[in-house]
């Protein structure tokens, strides 16, 4: 019996070894660094597809410039420039006495279109007018939500003296009762300048939201205009427009 | 147990008479069945030497082969690092290659959209410019149609004034006739004829005062 186990011993001693090394050659091995990860034929991060802006301009111009219009009102014996703007596709808002009394209203655009008018409306207590187009105009600008305040900046965009497209900016200096006693509300002011025949132009803000309309000119430099509240208040009203009479 | 293998045997076992050596893992009966030897005993190593030495033996070949199967393991393993740096080193100057291309074609697209964005603004420029030339020639045409309309409301007046003055200045004439020979007509007559010759004369003054007002406006 005693030599039945000592014979039996170095068996399993040497499978306890043949375990123990391969246990150790196991280790050893899982200590090694493995194969490297496959190469992969790019290693270049997805590019994504180019895309247009959905509010790009065909033609280089911005809404803007593409939404203000200059008008040549025709009266009797008397030719007069001003400018107006786009609120929506037929519809443009210009200062009352550019059209009033006008016999004929002639528009041409940025780009020097020419479009007729169908009828224009004057506001009855503020220096505003509308005017409508048969065809269909280039752009139109949003109205803001609120008046400007004192130090916001505004641009305006019109077409001074009858010349060309100009853009003009500055900074909202006060509000003042109408020096000219055409607006029953309150009018504000701005440091940007403007020249007769800029009456009707959009007073933007910096995003080119409209805030006002252009009216008059004071001295020094300063530019009249009637607030948005005004403007909203009339739109929202407008069976209290009044048709636009020719003169003669 | 351990033993010292220079040390005296030790104690037979309990069968009796030495034994030969036998392999450490000899199977019993072989063990059992062995007969006496008559040569003089051999020494031999104790079991627990043995043990050690067998285990010894089966650590050394297993440790030969382990590290025969690692480095085996080793030059593979190394052999496919070395293929995949080359993978790699190709596939960098492959990209490395695409880099420098896309950079010098970025570039040329930058110095293209560069010239287009200034053809832009000239463009722009232009369009305004021709807008406003467009502009100024229809006020031009405007004024002028303003002025021709006048001239022609103008010249319409002053036709309607000289055929007034003309009918008024004959009437006057024809009405100087019959007052020279108001003998010869009924008196009623040249009288009703007196009264059309003023209207017409009244007409002519009428038209006239329109042609002032026509020329001051």
């Amino acid at each position: 019996m005693a030599a039945h186990l000592m014979t039996a011993q170095p068996s399993r001693a040497r499978l306890a070894a043949a375990l123990v090394v391969g246990a150790a050659c196991l280790g050893a091995c899982s200590a090694l660094p493995g194969p490297p990860a496959p190469v992969p034929s790019s290693v270049l991060a997805p590019v994504a597809a180019p895309t247009t802006p959905a509010d790009l301009s065909p033609d280089g111009f911005d809404d803007a410039h593409r939404a203000t219009v200059r008008l040549l009102s025709i009266r009797c014996g008397e030719l007069a420039t001003g400018s107006g703007f786009a609120i929506d596709a037929h519809t443009l808002v210009t200062a009352r006495h550019v059209v009033g009394d006008a016999r004929e209203v002639r528009i041409s655009t940025y780009d020097g279109h020419d479009l007729t008018s169908s009828g224009s409306a004057t506001a009855p207590d503020a220096d505003l007018a509308i005017v409508r187009t048969d065809a269909p105009l280039p752009a139109s600008l949003p109205l803001a939500d609120a008046d400007p305040q004192v130090g916001d900046a505004v641009h305006v965009v019109g077409y001074p003296k009858g010349d060309a497209l100009t853009v003009t900016s500055g900074h909202v200096t006060g509000e003042h009762k109408d020096p000219l006693d055409v607006n029953a509300e309150p009018v504000l002011v701005a440091d940007a300048t403007v020249e007769p025949g800029s009456s009707g132009s959009p007073v933007l803000d910096d995003d080119d939201a409209v805030v006002g309309v252009v009216y008059a000119k004071g001295t020094n430099d300063t530019t009249f205009f009637v607030p948005v509240s005004t403007l909203r208040a009339m739109l929202d009203d407008e069976d209290s427009l009044v048709p636009t009479t020719a003169c003669g | 147990m351990a033993t010292d293998v220079g040390s005296a045997p030790p104690d037979p076992p309990d069968e009796g008479g030495p034994q030969p050596p036998s392999p450490a893992a000899g199977p019993p009966s072989t063990v059992a069945s062995a007969s006496p030897r008559t040569t003089h005993p051999r020494r031999r190593w104790p079991a627990s030497a043995r043990v050690t030495a067998s285990l010894l033996g089966i650590a050394l070949v297993a440790s030969l082969v382990a590290g025969a199967l690692v480095t085996v393991r080793l030059l593979d393993t190394n052999q496919r690092w070395q293929d995949s740096s080359a993978q790699w080193e190709a596939l960098a100057r492959k990209h490395g290659e695409q880099a420098a291309k896309a950079t010098g074609e970025a570039d040329q697209l930058q110095a293209d959209l560069d010239e287009t964005k200034r053809q832009l603004a000239t463009a722009k420029k232009r369009i305004t410019a021709l807008a406003h030339e467009k502009a100024a020639l229809g006020d031009k045409a405007a004024t002028s149609q303003e002025t021709s309309d006048y001239q022609s409301r103008v010249s319409q007046a002053a036709g309607t004034v000289a055929t007034a003055l003309d009918r008024c200045v004959d009437g006057e004439r024809q009405l100087l006739t019959y007052v020279e020979h108001a003998d010869q007509y009924d008196a009623a007559d040249v009288a009703r004829y007196r009264d059309d010759v003023e209207k017409l004369c009244a007409a002519a003054t009428d038209a006239n005062d329109a042609l002032q007002s026509s020329l001051e406006s």
